[in-house]
């Protein structure tokens, strides 16, 4: 990962870095939820792809959202941060429609993704999490 | 946590040929997902009080937050190594490939943390720490879990 610091150096009026201070603890969360997401999909699309393909998509959907997050939320340059707003939108879109659905039709989704109902199973960190994100980039801004 | 679970009743059967030294072993093998797995958590869950407190105190990483860091690391290569050995003394059906990728993905936190929380010097950096302590041992559960054949 690159040095936040140095990519927008010579820029007069750059935004805030979006990896430093409070964005540090931001993107360490966001790495979790990375890792956690890919290998959860990774797990169910090699071994039991077939019983829950929607499900099991949107596992490795959801997973690299959240790879795109930390990244370019670690970075924080002028793309990164553009990067950053599209995938935690994303996030965001995600985590509500697929916890709404879950909510509403429990039979499509027994096999459960991180953003099943909200993402009760991770403590609703998820559901919390692109709200955070999206505060902070405008923070930051 | 599971240790009756640890050690079920299917494995005396068959044991590979491969692993000659490991049916003398066989009843204390089960002890890296066991007792020491226990350690490991209890170590990492204190470290991650240490860490809380420290960040709570407004305090960036110091040093000896870095050192426990590393031996969290060393504990969980032995951990890694173990449960190696112990998987491959066990004929029993279980997720091995989802066990092994647990104990490596447990090998992985500490070194992410360090890195990143290493250019901090807030107390972000203290709480980017003090995440890696808390992570590891649900990691480790889950580790036990896959040995018990918990799915999830």
């Amino acid at each position: 990962m690159a040095d936040p610091g140095e990519v927008d150096a010579g820029a007069r009026h750059s935004p805030a870095p979006t990896g430093q201070g409070f964005g540090r603890f931001l993107v360490a969360v966001y790495g979790i939820f990375a890792l956690a997401a890919t290998s959860r999909s990774a797990v169910q699309l090699s071994t039991e792809f077939n019983k829950a393909p929607l499900a099991y998509v949107l596992s490795a959907f959801a997973a690299i959202v959240y790879i795109v997050a930390t990244i370019s939320l670690a970075r924080g340059d002028a793309t990164s941060r553009r990067l950053a707003t599209v995938a935690i939108s994303i996030e965001l879109v995600g985590v509500l429609i697929v916890g709404a659905m879950s909510v509403l039709s429990p039979s499509v989704f027994q096999h459960p993704t991180v953003w099943t109902g909200f993402g009760s199973g991770y403590g609703f960190v998820p559901l919390v999490l692109p709200f955070v994100g999206l505060w902070w980039l405008r923070h930051t801004r | 946590m599971g240790t009756d679970a640890s050690r079920p009743g299917g494995e005396r059967q068959a044991i590979g040929p491969a692993f000659w030294l490991l049916p003398r072993w066989h009843d204390k093998i089960a002890v890296v997902t066991g007792i020491y797995a226990t350690v490991i958590t209890v170590v990492a869950l204190l470290f991650a009080g240490w860490a809380l407190i420290s960040a709570a105190m407004n305090r960036r990483p110091t040093l000896l937050l870095f050192a426990a860091a590393v031996l969290l690391e060393l504990l969980l290569l032995v951990f890694a190594v173990g449960g190696i050995v112990q998987m491959a003394g066990s004929s029993r059906q279980f997720a091995r490939a989802e066990f092994v990728g647990y104990l490596l993905g447990c090998l992985a936190i500490p070194p992410l943390a360090f890195y990143w929380a290493r250019g901090e010097r807030s107390r972000s950096g203290t709480l980017v720490i003090a995440l890696a302590f808390l992570i590891t041992p649900v990691m480790v559960l889950r580790v036990q879990q896959v040995w018990a054949g918990i799915g999830g």
